[in-house]
């Protein structure tokens, strides 16, 4: 461009010089007498002349060229396509160079742009995608970032993005956790939520933070169970151990010489072993169930053979109390079942209608089809189950009389493996109360056409 | 001398029975918490109560509160059958008021030893003062009492139980294991770590008789056996 | 005068705090009548035993707002709405204090109750706990949203309180009448009774003092209208 200008001015300067000298020659030529003085003047006139026409015209030129580029910078700046600004880089030199370097800005700037964009989605993506709450707070504790998963633990419904976190939260030990200085965790109860775990990470950016929530609502529940199972195992085992340790101390220490002692000591030995025993047994069928170890053999089973073989099994102790068993199965309702394990549920079953009835009482047996499944109740008119146990009767040790249920020789496991063994055969089991008075213990399982 | 046994496990509180009659004493048992309450009320009083800790209608510590409230049995000692040893703490001492322990399964003849140990305590006949002493260290086995510097130091029957054991075996080393079973029971939910805190509070409460408690790390405690020995 | 180097971010970081400390100490006051009324649902000691102990946390929160409030007061000199927030912030914090003493005085009732055997018959005192409960949340969330509406709604809502108190208390009082030895159970559900419509009453300043914050309109000491049913 300069360039340009350089060969005007000096096209310029010739004319004009050309212009002096024929006004010069002009004068001559009149006969105009202009002297040395004259001629002198004439000339710095006409320098004089061509030095501030140039100049003006370099303005020109000068200014002209600057508009369009601040014309062509702006309207880069205005472009809110975003696209490369394709910036006129082919006129000149100098103002080329200054248009690709603005182009190669722009054309920076727009990638960082795209590339913070895709972070953004990543980001977002991420967040909403985890099970964990996330909430980030800058310095002021402001939100800057509240996930889905929060907004449900804390149950928020608006957009908290910029709002204070105190508006959200009110949990004291969280603001104790974000204006602290290191990564902590504490653990709370939400009101109106989860038991959570909440752990702040260190800070971000100067003076942010970032919370995460952590739901252990579950993982609590399942530690008190455990928990709970244990010590109501290791209860459960103390007993009979308590009542051998004892009786062989005694037999030692002479018992064994008593005529009337001494049998009744050995007995109850006798006693106890088998029941830790049957204990251990128990234990180890759920804990197989549990594992998963016991393999379901299933295949057609008649209902009504099947509960007919596990009386045998019941009928000693139901004749010892004067109870009735009366059997109301129809021939021929198959069931899709493992035999073993529908023998077992039927023996725990029916041996409980009998034990928990009152002497002389009455027990029945009864099934009904529909085009899916089979569902058997055996029916007690005992002194039934109160309404605060029924939901609890299939949990490992629930006693809903605990004195009774020792006495008639129970383990507290029974039901709990019925239930699980039914379910292993794709089937279900349940408690209701019988009219007037007593159980009603359903097993439901599906048909075999 | 009548003991009143409350246990709701028939077997054991007739074998209970059985040793306590070969032992000289009468006894009276009952087989829940209500017939129990009633029989610790009723003429002629019992002179020692043992009290299972996991009864069907009411729980032992309820029991013992009840007992300690009504005038007739506030002054009757009781000995608690308990299953769980981290309880023990709590329910030996002010907050349930029983005066002893024993975990189950425990041995019968430990149990008659501890009754005969309550009564010398709570009557003061019979017997002379079992009393041990160690350097700075003084421990009546059968009141339960310990001073260090002829000045008596609180322990809880359950601290009261470790410095014995640790007395009894001085000179052994003992490992947590061992000491776990001892005093707290054949314990599957009190872990070893439950020894540690317990001989520091120990130690804290022995004062400067504490240092004839000896840590081998790695392997358990030791009492020192001799009160002059210098340490390990 | 305020000193220079002060700037207006520390200013509204220091009301930040305040505000924070403020709905923080609220909260602890909502889990303590929760947990006081469980305790004694339940006949829980040990939870009993914790309310009472929390309650020095509840104090602690009072001290140092107090002292923050008078520090404010005293450095940044404020005035208009945020001094309406300071001065008010000063009686937030006693009623809320207030309510913290009560909660406290639900859990020694219950270790009372749990010594004794249980009362047959339910008088319901859960549902006026959850009522004053409901309130005071409310109250606060107007507080952290600055809900004039909101705070005028719990103000409107004393009224139910009140009367709920009033008939338990008859039921209480008829329970003792039809079986005189019931006395000893019965007086400290009359104690429970009483507090919770007291705590009712403190929720009630709290909400006023929120409408007051917001709103610099003094709405104590007016009738509150009655509902157009």
């Amino acid at each position: 461009m300069i360039q340009r200008v350089r060969s005007r001015l000096l096209l310029l300067a010739i004319v004009l010089a050309a212009g002096a000298g024929l006004i010069v020659g002009f004068a001559e030529r009149q006969h105009v007498a202009l002297g040395e003085k004259g001629e002198i003047a004439m000339i710095a006139l006409a320098v004089f002349v061509i030095v501030l026409v140039s100049g003006l015209v370099t303005l020109q030129l000068a200014r002209r060229s600057v508009r369009d580029l601040a014309d062509q910078t702006r309207n880069v700046v205005r472009d809110t396509s975003r696209r490369v600004p394709l910036l006129d880089a082919t006129r000149g030199d100098e103002v080329r160079e200054l248009g690709e370097w603005v182009n190669f800005l722009a054309e920076d700037a727009d990638r960082s742009h795209t590339a913070l964009a895709r972070e953004r989605v990543l980001l977002s993506s991420v967040a909403e995608g985890l099970t964990q709450g996330v909430i980030a707070v800058d310095g002021d504790h402001k939100i800057e970032l509240l996930n889905d998963a929060a907004r449900k633990m804390l149950g928020v419904s608006s957009t908290p993005v910029g709002e204070p976190l105190i508006e959200f939260v009110r949990v004291p030990a969280v603001f104790e956790l974000v204006d602290g200085n290191e990564a902590a965790t504490v653990e709370v109860q939400l009101p109106n939520g989860p038991r959570t775990l909440i752990r702040v990470a260190n800070r971000w950016g100067g003076d942010g933070r970032v919370l995460l929530l952590e739901d252990v609502t579950t993982v609590r529940r399942l530690e008190t169970v455990r928990r709970d199972f244990v010590a109501n195992v290791s209860h459960e085992l103390r007993t009979p151990v308590a009542v051998i340790r004892a009786n062989a101390e005694t037999l030692l220490a002479g018992a064994k010489d008593d005529p009337v002692m001494g049998p009744k000591l050995i007995d109850g030995l006798h006693r106890n072993a088998e029941r830790l025993a049957r204990i251990l047994a128990d234990l180890l069928d759920l804990s197989r169930l549990d594992a998963g170890q016991y393999r379901m053999d299933l295949s057609k089973v008649e209902v009504k053979a099947i509960t007919e073989q596990s009386l045998t099994a019941v009928e000693p102790q139901a004749t010892a109390r004067g109870v009735t068993i009366d059997v109301q199965i129809p021939e021929g309702v198959m069931v899709k079942a493992d035999p073993k394990a529908l023998d077992q549920i039927f023996v725990n079953l029916i041996d409980n209608a009998v034990k928990y009835t009152k002497a002389k009482g009455h027990v029945w047996v009864q099934a009904h089809a529909d085009d899916t499944h089979v569902r058997i109740d055996v029916r007690d008119d005992g002194p039934g189950i109160a309404e605060k146990h029924r939901g609890r009767v299939f949990e490992r040790f629930y006693r809903a009389d605990p004195s009774r249920s020792r006495e008639a020789g129970g383990t507290g496991l029974g039901l709990s493996i019925v239930k699980h063994l039914a379910e292993s055969m794709g089937g279900a089991v349940g408690v209701e109360p019988n009219t007037p008075n007593g159980s009603i213990f359903w097993l439901k399982l599906p048909r075999s056409m | 001398m009548l003991v009143l046994v409350i246990e709701d496990e028939v077997d054991l509180a007739t074998t209970v029975e059985y040793n306590l009659r070969a032992d000289g004493f009468q006894v009276r048992l009952a087989h829940s918490g209500r017939q129990g309450l009633a029989s610790a009320t009723a003429d002629p009083l019992p002179d020692v109560i043992v009290l299972d800790l996991m009864l069907p209608d009411l729980s032992g510590t309820e029991i013992c509160r009840r007992l300690r409230d009504q005038e007739r049995t506030k002054d009757i000692p009781v000995i608690m059958c308990t299953a769980k040893g981290e309880e023990i703490d709590r329910v030996v001492g002010f907050e349930v008021g029983a005066d002893d322990y024993v975990v189950k399964p425990f041995s019968v003849r430990e149990l008659v030893l501890r009754i005969r140990a309550l009564l010398r305590r709570a009557n003061r006949i019979e017997g002379e003062p079992s009393l041990i002493r160690f350097g700075r260290l003084k421990i009546d086995r059968d009141a339960h009492r310990a001073w260090v510097d002829d000045a008596e130091i609180g322990l809880t029957a359950l601290e009261f139980r470790l410095l014995h054991a640790f007395v009894s075996r001085r000179g052994r080393v003992q490992t947590r294991d061992a000491l776990l079973s001892d005093v707290w029971g054949i314990e599957a939910d009190v872990t070893t770590r439950t020894v540690d805190t317990h001989v520091k509070r120990l130690r804290e409460k022995l004062g400067d008789a504490g240092m004839y408690i000896e840590t081998l790390r790695g392997v358990g405690y030791r009492f020192k056996d001799q009160p002059d020995e210098a340490s390990a | 005068m305020s000193t220079a180097p002060h700037t207006s971010k520390d200013f509204a970081q220091e009301l930040r705090t305040l505000r924070e400390k403020l709905a923080t100490m609220g909260s602890r006051a909502e889990e303590q009548i929760t947990l006081a009324m469980k305790a004694l649902g339940e006949r829980d000691d040990e939870m009993a035993r914790t309310v009472i102990k929390n309650d020095t946390m509840i104090d602690r929160d009072e001290n140092e707002i107090d002292e923050l409030a008078l520090q404010i007061l005293a450095t940044r000199q404020p005035v208009a709405s945020d001094l309406r927030f300071i001065t008010m912030s000063l009686k937030f914090v006693v009623d809320v204090e207030r309510i913290g003493d009560l909660a406290t005085g639900i859990a020694k009732r219950a270790l009372e109750l749990n010594r004794l055997p249980p009362l047959e018959s339910r008088v319901d005192l859960q549902r006026l706990a959850s009522l004053a409960q409901k309130n005071l949340h409310a109250a606060l969330d107007a507080f952290v949203k600055k809900d004039a509406d909101a705070a005028t709604a719990v103000i409107g809502c004393d009224v139910e309180i009140d009367k709920l108190n009033a008939s338990l208390f008859a039921e209480l009082i008829a329970h003792v009448a039809t079986d005189p030895a019931t006395v000893t159970r019965v007086l400290p559900l009359t104690s429970v009774c009483r507090y919770l419509e007291r705590i009712g009453d403190h929720v009630k300043n709290l909400a006023e003092e929120v409408v007051y914050m917001v709103r610099a309109t003094d709405v104590r000491h007016r009738p509150i209208p009655t509902p157009a049913n």
